[in-house]
C-alpha cells in the first residue's frame, strides 16, 4: 500500500517536473511552426477542382452554404448521376445568395454563420 | 435578457457536442493539484499548486486550459512566484497565436524586474523575438536578436541568414489598391505571379467580351454575363490580393521563427 | 532554493491527501465537488467522482453530480443512466435529476420516456410543479399531440416571472404547429413552370423567388437576344437557350424538393424553440 501511493506521488511529481523544462517548452514552440502536408486531391471532376483552386477565391461572392456550392455540386454529380445533379446544381446556385440567408431559420445556422445544406437532404 | 440566454444556449447547447478525451494519468494529476490548491489556503502555496496543474495542461497542448488555470492565480506582486506565472503567460499567449497580448505580457514582466540590467533572461528573450517576427516587426526583430547573440549562442552569422529575405512585409491594403488600379498587380505584389497573370488576363478577357458584345448591339448578352463577371472578379481579385498579402506575411513569419528556432538549438 | 522547498511541501501533504482518498465522504470533499463545478472542470469532476466510487461505491451525491457533470460535457445518454441511479431518500437530488433526465430524454427523441420520468417527480414547491407543467406541455406539442398541450395550457399559472415567457412562446409555437397548412409540390412545380420562382412564393419564400425569376430573367432576355438578332442557329442562343433550359427546370425541381425540405425544417425549427423553452427555465429552477 505505502509503495503504490510514493509510486504514484513519484508519477505526479515527473508531471511536474517535465513541465518546468524550458527546452521542452521550445520543443512546443517548434511543433507549432511545423506545417502538415495535406494529402494529394482525387482525380476526376477535372473542372470544379479548377474552379475550387484557381477562380473561386477570384470571385466576390462568398457561399452562404456550410458545404460550399461547388463541392455540393461534385457530390451531387457523383451519387445522382448527370441530370439530377445538373439541375440540383443549378438550383443551388439560384439559392446561394443573401436573400435566401435573410430566409432561413437560425436553427438551420451553423456557429461559423453558414446555412447547413448538404447533397443528402435531396435524395 | 432572454436573447442573451438564447444565444448562449444555442451556441453551446445545439451545436456542439462530443468532447476529446483528455488521458487518466493527466486528470488524476490535474486533480491533485486541484485539491491541493483547494484546501491549501496560503495564497503563494495555492498560486503554486495552481502553476503545477498548468503544465500539465500545457504538456498535452491544451494551451487555452492552461491559461485559463494560470488566470486564477492571485498572488502578490513581491511573490518569487511571479517570474514564472509572467514567462508562462508570455509562453503561452505565443502558443495560441495571441502575438500582441503576449508581447504586452512581456512589457509587463520587463516593467515588474525594474531597471536592472545584470542577467538577461535567454528564453523571454527568445519569446521576444518570436513574437516581434509574429507582430510582422522583422527589422526589429532582427535587431535585437543581432545585440543579444552571444546570449543565444548563435552566430551572427546564422542570425544574417535566418533573417536574409526581405525585411518588409507586404502592406494588404496597398495589394488591395494595386488590384483596384490595375487587375492582377496586387496579388504579383503579394508574390504570386501566376495569380496575377490569371486574375488579369480573365479580367482583360471580360472586359473584351463586354466591349464586343456592347459594340455588336448584344446589350443583354453584354451587360448581364460580361459587365456583371468582369464586375465580381474585379472586385473579387481584390480582395484575393489582401488575403494573399496576408498569408504570405505569415509564412515568411512562421519560416523565420522555424529557422530561427533550429539556429538557437 | 524556493521551488524546492515547495516541492517538498507538496510531497507531504500528495502523500497526506492520497491518504485521505480512501476516507468516506467527507464534507470537505462535497466543498470540493461544488468548486470543480464552480470552474467548469467537468472532464476532471467526472474522473474524481469515478475514483471515490471505486472506494466507497454508489451513493445519491455521486450518482447525482456524475450525471450533471455528464449534463454539462453534452453526453446525454450517459447523464441519464447516472441519474437512473439517484434515489428518492434526498428529494432535492431527486426532483432535479428527473427534471434534468426528462430534458435530455427529450433532446434524445425519446418523448414517452421523457414523459414517464417527469411525472416521477414528487412534493414539488408550487413554482417546480408549474415548471413540470411547462415541460409536459413542451412535451406534448414536441409529440404533436395538440389535444393534451391544450389540456396543460388552460391552467397555466401567469404569476411566475420566471416562466411566464417561455408559457408565452410554447404558445406561440403551438399556433405556429397547428395552424400550418401542408404545402402541395403539384402545385408548388405547377406555379414555377407558369412563371419562374413562382413555387417559392408559393412557399412564403419572397426574396428566393425573386432571385429565381431574375436569374432565369437574365439567362432568358440573353437567349431571346441571340435568337432575335441571329437566329435559333446562332451559338449565342444555343448557349445561353441551354441554360435557361436548365435553370428553368432546375426551378421547378427545386420547387418540388423544397416543399419536403421545408416541411422537415419547419419541424426542426419548432422542436428546437420549444427544446429551448423547455431547457432555459429547467436551467435556472433546478440546482
Amino acid at each position: 500500500m505505502k509503495v503504490s501511493l510514493i509510486v504514484g506521488t513519484l508519477l505526479i511529481m515527473s508531471h511536474m517536473l517535465q513541465g518546468q523544462d524550458k527546452q521542452r517548452d521550445f520543443e512546443l514552440v517548434k511543433r507549432g511552426l511545423t506545417v502538415k502536408n495535406e494529402g494529394a486531391q482525387k482525380r476526376g471532376f477535372f473542372l470544379i477542382h479548377f474552379y475550387q483552386k484557381h477562380l473561386s477565391d477570384q470571385i466576390l461572392n462568398d457561399c452562404i452554404y456550410d458545404q460550399s456550392c461547388s463541392e455540393f455540386s461534385k457530390l451531387s454529380f457523383e451519387h445522382y448521376g448527370f441530370f439530377k445533379g445538373l439541375f440540383l446544381t443549378a438550383d443551388r446556385l439560384t439559392r446561394c445568395n443573401r436573400a435566401t440567408f435573410a430566409e432561413t431559420s437560425p436553427a438551420l445556422i451553423n456557429l461559423q454563420g453558414k446555412v447547413i445544406d448538404h447533397w443528402d437532404d435531396y435524395q | 435578457m432572454r436573447y442573451c440566454f438564447i444565444c448562449i444556449f444555442l451556441y453551446g447547447y445545439f451545436v456542439s457536442s462530443g468532447q476529446e478525451n483528455i488521458p487518466r494519468d493527466v486528470l488524476k494529476s490535474a486533480l491533485y493539484y486541484e485539491r491541493l490548491a483547494f484546501e491549501e489556503s496560503d495564497l503563494s502555496r495555492k498560486g503554486f499548486f495552481l502553476l503545477q496543474k498548468s503544465y500539465i495542461y500545457k504538456g498535452i497542448g491544451d494551451y487555452q486550459s492552461a491559461l485559463d488555470i494560470l488566470n486564477r492565480i492571485k498572488i502578490s506582486s513581491r511573490d518569487s512566484l511571479n517570474g514564472a506565472l509572467k514567462y508562462e503567460k508570455i509562453l503561452l499567449n505565443y502558443l495560441l497565436g495571441n502575438y500582441q497580448r503576449s508581447f504586452d505580457e512581456l512589457l509587463k514582466y520587463r516593467l515588474s524586474q525594474g531597471t536592472s540590467q545584470e542577467g538577461v533572461d535567454n528564453d523571454i528573450l527568445v519569446l521576444e523575438i518570436l513574437n516581434l517576427i509574429g507582430l510582422n516587426k522583422w527589422v526589429e526583430a532582427k535587431e535585437l536578436a543581432l545585440q543579444n547573440a552571444d546570449h543565444l549562442s548563435i552566430t551572427s552569422k546564422q542570425i544574417q541568414e535566418v533573417f536574409s529575405g526581405k525585411l518588409k512585409p507586404k502592406n494588404p491594403d496597398k495589394a488591395y489598391n494595386l488590384s483596384l488600379f490595375l487587375p492582377g498587380v496586387g496579388q504579383m505584389y503579394s508574390g504570386h505571379y501566376l495569380k496575377g497573370v490569371l486574375s488579369g488576363s480573365i479580367q482583360v478577357l471580360l472586359v473584351g467580351f463586354s466591349a464586343y458584345s456592347l459594340h455588336q448591339g448584344y446589350f443583354f448578352t453584354g451587360g448581364m454575363t460580361g459587365v456583371a463577371l468582369f464586375y465580381t472578379f474585379y472586385l473579387g481579385g481584390a480582395r484575393n490580393a489582401r488575403e494573399l498579402a496576408m498569408a504570405r506575411n505569415k509564412e515568411q513569419a512562421r519560416k523565420m521563427s522555424s529557422q530561427l528556432m533550429k539556429g538557437i538549438k | 532554493m524556493t521551488i524546492s522547498k515547495r516541492s517538498f511541501l507538496i510531497h507531504i501533504s500528495l502523500l497526506g491527501s492520497l491518504w485521505s482518498f480512501g476516507q468516506g465522504f467527507s464534507d470537505n470533499d462535497y466543498q470540493f465537488l461544488l468548486h470543480l463545478e464552480s470552474i467548469s472542470a467537468y472532464d476532471e469532476g467526472v474522473f474524481w467522482l469515478e475514483q471515490k466510487e471505486l472506494v466507497l461505491g454508489r451513493t445519491d451525491t455521486t450518482a447525482f453530480h456524475l450525471g450533471m457533470f455528464e449534463y454539462f460535457r453534452k453526453n446525454r445518454a450517459s447523464s441519464i443512466r447516472f441519474f437512473e441511479d439517484v434515489n428518492r431518500s434526498n428529494l432535492n437530488f431527486w426532483n432535479t435529476s428527473r427534471f434534468y433526465s426528462g430534458l435530455q430524454y427529450a433532446y434524445l427523441g425519446d418523448y414517452g420516456k421523457a414523459n414517464q420520468v417527469l411525472m416521477q417527480t414528487d412534493s414539488l414547491s408550487e413554482l417546480h410543479a408549474e415548471l413540470r407543467k411547462l415541460s409536459l406541455a413542451g412535451l406534448s406539442l414536441l409529440d404533436h399531440n395538440f389535444e393534451r398541450f391544450e389540456s396543460f395550457q388552460t391552467s397555466f399559472d401567469p404569476n411566475y416571472y420566471q416562466l411566464v415567457d417561455h408559457q408565452q412562446a410554447l404558445l406561440d409555437t403551438h399556433h405556429v404547429m397547428r395552424d400550418r397548412k401542408a404545402k402541395s409540390p403539384v402545385i408548388a412545380g405547377v406555379l414555377s413552370a407558369i412563371i419562374p420562382g413562382g413555387g417559392k412564393f408559393y412557399l412564403g419564400k419572397i426574396g428566393q423567388g425573386t432571385m429565381s425569376l431574375m436569374t432565369s430573367t437574365i439567362f432568358a432576355l440573353q437567349a431571346y437576344e441571340g435568337y432575335r438578332k441571329d437566329g435559333p442557329k446562332s451559338a449565342s442562343f444555343i448557349v445561353f437557350g441551354s441554360i435557361f433550359s436548365v435553370f428553368y427546370v432546375a426551378n421547378i425541381w427545386g420547387s418540388v424538393v423544397a416543399v419536403k425540405v421545408e416541411n422537415v425544417n419547419f419541424n426542426k425549427t419548432n422542436h428546437d424553440a420549444i427544446l429551448l423553452h423547455m431547457h432555459i427555465p429547467i436551467r435556472l429552477l433546478c440546482k
